[in-house]
């Protein structure tokens, strides 16, 4: 199983494959570190980080995602169902909260919380921090396409 | 975990309010943003990227989990480059914490029928069994790692050629978790 090897992935791709194996491993533990500080286990947690992020990031936009934009997101990859479930879990866990459009109220907006702002430094710190550790460092977002 | 790591502890999470807050008193600061959008850009290719894979007819019934399953596919394949094949359950002590062996290797069994991996068992020990990536995965792989280096480097994030201190090889990700 030790034969020399023959793929022609350059070395930015290998370090990048590195980096999730890092990544794996933090994930694992930082996962440990929360349902000890009392949190439900979550369900399939690197699609609910996922959920989480695209959460974070439309409502640092300053317009929060709607559930059903959301499951948009997912299209190919889970079922409206699905995606509502991992709301679910995030309500218990007070992650998100879900909050009715005053004006159409069959628009249901999802609304980060101060507790995942917190959560949410951790792990994007580590992230950060794997990345540049396996040589993707961060210009200041001044190539940002 | 590293020093520079903003760690927070589990009695400050269970202590962190679960109320919603004003976008002006938000902390996450540039980069964290950033590394935020990679996220919703590459959740968007991932859905693209689905159905080609679904298109090509390889499996013949819808994947499972697919960011579990991704994980797996870069752990098979970094250690197999790494010189070193991962076994069946060094694979699954990875993911002990996320879901149990069984759903393991029911990936396994998606990802072998769709010949991206193969199977093989340790001649000198056949309770072994080895992860060997395929010419399909590497194919798929080159698309797959190119389009998330190019979202890197669309949210300002650029590959310095692994000179940073303290680099990948520092870190041995090629281990195996104890």
């Amino acid at each position: 199983m030790n034969a020399p090897l023959n793929s022609d992935l350059d070395e930015q791709e290998r370090a990048l494959l590195a980096m999730d194996v890092a990544w794996v491993q933090w994930r694992s533990a930082f996962r440990q570190k929360l349902v000890a500080g009392g949190d439900r286990p979550v369900r399939s947690i690197f699609e609910a980080d996922m959920i989480f992020a695209i959460v974070a990031h439309h409502a640092l936009k300053g317009r929060p995602v709607t559930l059903k934009e959301l499951a948009t997101y997912f299209g190919s990859i889970a079922t409206e169902a699905t995606v509502s479930r991992h709301i679910d879990d995030m309500v218990t866990n007070g992650l998100v909260e879900r909050r009715l459009d005053a004006n159409d109220r069959r628009r249901m907006f999802l609304i980060p919380t101060r507790r995942l702002e917190g959560i949410g430094h951790e792990f994007e710190q580590a992230r950060l921090r794997i990345m540049r550790e396996h040589g993707f460092v961060w210009n200041g977002g001044n190539k940002a396409g | 975990m590293g020093d520079d790591d903003n760690k927070v502890t589990s009695e400050e999470i269970g202590a962190s309010p679960a109320v919603t807050f004003n976008l002006d008193d938000c902390t996450i600061d540039a980069q964290e943003r950033a590394a935020l959008g990679i996220d919703v850009a590459y959740v968007q290719w991932r859905a693209d990227f689905r159905r080609t894979v679904i298109a090509a007819n390889v499996l013949n019934r819808p994947w499972r989990s697919v960011f579990e399953a991704d994980m797996m596919f870069s752990i098979v394949a970094h250690r197999w480059l790494a010189g070193r094949a991962i076994t069946h359950k060094e694979l699954a002590t990875y993911f002990e914490i996320f879901v149990t062996e069984a759903t393991v290797s029911r990936h396994l069994d998606d990802m072998e029928e769709s010949g991206m991996i193969v199977r093989q068992t340790d001649p000198d020990d056949r309770r072994r069994i080895f992860l060997l990536p395929t010419r399909r995965l590497e194919t798929i792989g080159h698309g797959y790692l190119q389009a998330r280096i190019r979202m890197m480097r669309e949210h300002g994030f650029v590959w310095n050629g692994g000179e940073a201190a303290g680099g990948a090889k520092a870190i041995d990700p090629a281990r195996a978790p104890e």
